[in-house]
């Protein structure tokens, strides 16, 4: 009954959660992006923001409120873009806002929760470095941007090259830019946005590079130059028919931006790791052999996985530690950026070796360094040895060209170079650091004492009830007592040779007795009654007569109660030992 | 006299709001301040004005983290601890701090807590226990209802079997954590290179056992100077007083 009643009560509740568990499920399928269309503006201009839902339908206008540094902003409204991609039809919602931060400074739009059909979607935080206003006097403008002026030898440095144009911008070639000192990296696609500043519109075209000083120093990044074409309006009336019949022509110019001064610096000596081979970054390392269990003069392949942020340029991989008995051939590398200036990514090497000797019993790997330029220390991490389990003579030949084996049984190490979680950026929850009350031994008995006290006094109610009923006499207890009484009249009676009322009280007090026995009010008992009941009760067939006289002897005294003391201590021996024949029928004694 | 009351009240309550918010405005300041000189690589000011922002009688984990980090990387692991230990009482359900606190004990080779121990760490101690006493309560007064008339008790017959459970199980928690509690370390060896415990209270006294920097123990007994210390593997000794830190 009761799990029928908890079912009854708890399972739409239960159902409601269990619904809402697998709309978070569904929602896995579904994801929210937030972009920032630039990551460097100036101070007073503005900058687009989208968050993007896909995987759902409706998605509602994400709010905005409580976000740090932001002095205004405006919806610009939502956008639907539907994609086919590899027969999957990917929908996409977008809500647009031009938002405009109040200072300079880093702006960091936080995680933004969307509630839709498919649950609750959160963007990851987004932000971008608010700069310096500089003065746009010219309708074309050009400048380099890196997110510090100090680097590191060997460090890849990103910058961005941004056009401003308050123009009717036609064309732009790529811009040119002077690397002396620097080794040019890789470029990401250019992006096109717009800003609003000075209560003007200007186009700003971005290009994003990298580059990787070679020496230190005072080294210029730039300066830069770049070839525009615009479009302008004829000297004229500019009327319907300058228009119409070309009122306007192309003009082409070069925008120049001046160098960008960095402090290029060596890596630290002090700390410096012995072995260390110049890579700066943070990073994860894997290292992994394609088989353990082989003969002497099997090749094996061992691949070293490097993922992580940093300069993988510069990334060379642990090496094997120099074994007698273990070859090694050179190796090959390849790299999957994960961002478009391959800042994050997975560096991948791979080496061919060949284990000539049964003696050898593990590869043993020599420590990675990296640098980080963030904490400015160096990081260290000691791979361990890969046991081998080497056996038996040559079983085929050596190591045919270095490639790769397979590596689908491998077994995998994993060993990160590790650090600390990065810094909070708010404090968070305060409190008192003093020991919490809900700690001490006590607490538990106190915040259940209530409970407790509400289910002594149940007891104790209980309990006293019970004590009280037992207490309280009952109807037969008091029954009894009465003839127990009537019995010691009668020997006072006797004495005092009071017949009439003697005769009454042994009348009473055998009424009683049988009425105690036989469940009946005493009223109702008479002599032929009692003998009759209580002869069929087992009350033996001497006493049954005996006990019609003495009822008789009590209805004769009504009508003449002179008695000899003799006669009475005979009634009271009789009546004494009948009720005590009684006694012994009374069920329960 | 009514109307000259409100207007003190509403002066009042206007300088606490002013000062407030220009307290938080320079402890965000200092606090931006600190964050800054601690990814310059200056971990020694980072931690020390760090330091300054926790000395309050109340005290944010996000500060005490920070702090942890800034010792940490200033070659004090054992004070890392500390700060750390200290912010997992104020936000245990952390996973930046958790993870600081493994890593730190993984480089720092010091014992390192039963990982079922930390589902019990998602909630503080004070949250388990209001859990607890909620259900306790609600289940005491639901009982109280279905006692007071049978129509009542019919009805309410699965909600006392369902919330009593709830409560045994919650209390059980709560139990659990307090025991936990109870039995957890209440001081780390903040000695740089560790420091070894000894059979008495005295320096002349022959090392018991050697504790690591950033162990965690348990203070046992006392004496004028030194404490009487227990890791978690009941290996321990008696350290100078100053060797150590106690945890809130």
């Amino acid at each position: 009954v009761v799990t029928a009643a908890a079912l009854k009560f708890y399972g739409r509740p239960a159902l409601y959660l269990a619904l809402l568990c697998w709309l978070a499920l569904a929602a896995r399928g579904a994801s929210a992006t937030a972009i920032l269309d630039r990551l460097f503006i100036e101070e007073g201009e503005t900058v687009n923001l989208q968050v993007i839902a896909e995987g759902v339908r409706q998605v509602p206008q994400p709010n905005l409120d409580g976000i740090p540094n932001l002095a205004g902003g405006r919806y610009l409204g939502p956008m639907q873009k539907s994609e086919i991609i590899n027969g999957a039809q990917n929908f996409q919602i977008i809500h647009r806002y031009l938002l405009q931060p109040a200072r300079q400074g880093d702006f960091v739009i936080p995680a933004l929760s969307i509630t839709t059909e498919a649950g609750t979607l959160r963007t990851a935080p987004v932000r971008c470095r608010v700069l310096p206003a500089e003065p746009k006097t010219n309708s074309l403008s050009l400048k380099i941007i890196t997110e510090r002026t100090n680097y590191f030898v060997g460090e890849t440095v990103p910058y961005e090259i941004q056009l401003y144009a308050n123009a009717d911008l036609q064309q732009v070639a790529p811009p040119k830019m002077s690397l002396d000192g620097f080794v040019a990296g890789r470029e990401a696609p250019a992006g096109n946005g717009s800003t609003y500043r000075d209560g003007q519109t200007f186009s700003v075209v971005t290009y994003r590079q990298t580059a990787t000083p070679t020496k230190p120093g005072q080294l210029p990044l730039g300066p830069a130059s770049q070839q525009f074409a615009v479009r302008i309006r004829r000297q004229g009336r500019g009327g319907f028919f300058d228009d119409f019949f070309g009122g306007s022509e192309t003009r082409t110019g070069e925008v120049d931006a001046p160098a960008r001064v960095l402090t290029i610096a060596e890596t630290p000596a002090q700390g410096r790791p012995v072995g260390y081979a110049g890579a700066i970054g943070r990073f994860e390392i894997r290292a992994e052999i394609s088989r353990t269990n082989l003969a002497v003069g099997d090749p094996i392949t061992v691949r070293f996985t490097v993922t992580g942020q940093g300069s993988f340029d510069s990334l060379t991989p642990p090496g094997i530690a120099s074994t007698a008995g273990l070859q090694t051939y050179p190796g090959t590398n390849s790299f999957a950026p994960a961002d478009a200036l391959g800042l994050i990514g997975t560096k991948t090497f791979e080496q061919a070796v060949v284990v000539e000797s049964p003696d050898v019993r593990e590869i043993a790997f020599q420590p990675f360094h990296a640098f980080d330029p963030e904490s400015r220390r160096y990081l260290s991490v000691a791979l361990p040895p890969i046991p081998l389990n080497v056996a038996g003579p040559v079983s085929g030949p050596g190591v045919a060209g270095g490639g790769p084996t397979n590596l689908a049984a491998v077994p995998v190490r994993v060993v990160m170079v590790e650090d600390l979680r990065p810094l909070k950026v708010a404090p968070g929850r305060t409190g008192r650091l003093v020991a919490a009350l809900s700690a001490e031994p006590w607490f538990p008995f106190l915040a259940v004492a209530p409970l407790l006290a509400y289910a002594l006094a149940g007891s104790v109610k209980r309990w006293t009830a019970r004590r009280q009923e037992r207490a309280r006499p009952d109807r037969r207890e008091l029954q009894r007592r009465s003839v127990a009484n009537q019995v010691q009249d009668l020997a006072r009676l006797e004495t005092a040779g009071d017949a009439s009322r003697f005769f009454a009280a042994l009348n009473g007090a055998l009424q009683a007795q049988a009425a105690l026995v036989l469940g009946k009010p005493a009223a109702s008992i008479t002599g032929e009654l009692a003998a009759e009941e209580l002869a069929a009760r087992g009350l033996a067939a001497e006493s049954v007569e005996r006990l019609k006289r003495v009822f008789a002897a009590a209805d004769a005294a009504r009508f003449a109660s002179l008695a000899l003391p003799e006669e009475l201590a005979f009634w009271r021996k009789e009546a004494t030992e009948l009720i005590e024949a009684m006694r012994h029928l009374e069920v329960g004694r | 006299m009514s109307g000259l009351l409100k207007r003190g009240i509403g002066a009042l309550a206007l300088v606490a709001w002013l000062v407030a918010t220009g307290s938080g405005a320079a402890q965000a300041d200092a606090f931006a301040e600190a964050r800054l000189k601690y990814e310059r690589g200056q971990f020694a000011d980072a931690a020390r004005e760090f330091e300054a922002m926790a000395a309050g009688p109340v005290v944010s984990a996000g500060v005490l983290y920070n702090l942890g980090n800034a010792r940490f990387k200033n070659g004090e692991p054992g004070r890392a601890m500390a700060a750390w230990l200290a912010a997992e009482r104020l936000a245990p359900g952390d996973m930046d701090l958790q993870s600081n606190l493994e890593f730190a004990r993984r480089r720092l080779g010091t014992h390192r807590p039963a990982p079922w121990f930390s589902a019990l760490n998602k909630l503080r101690i004070s949250d388990w226990a209001g859990l607890a006493v909620g259900a306790a309560w609600l289940w005491a007064a639901l009982l109280f209802a279905s006692r007071q008339d049978a129509r009542w008790r019919e009805r309410l017959r699965a909600h006392v079997v369902v919330v009593g459970g709830a409560a045994a199980v919650l209390l059980a928690a709560y139990g659990t954590a307090l025991w936990r509690r109870w039995h957890q370390p209440d001081a780390v060896i903040i000695s740089a290179g560790g420091v070894p415990a000894r059979f008495g209270p005295v320096e002349e006294s022959p090392v018991a056992v050697p504790l690591a920097e950033g162990a965690e123990v348990r203070v046992r007994d006392e004496f004028p100077g030194w404490y009487r210390v227990e890791d978690p593997n009941r290996r321990g000794g008696w350290v100078p007083a100053d060797r150590l830190a106690r945890l809130p």
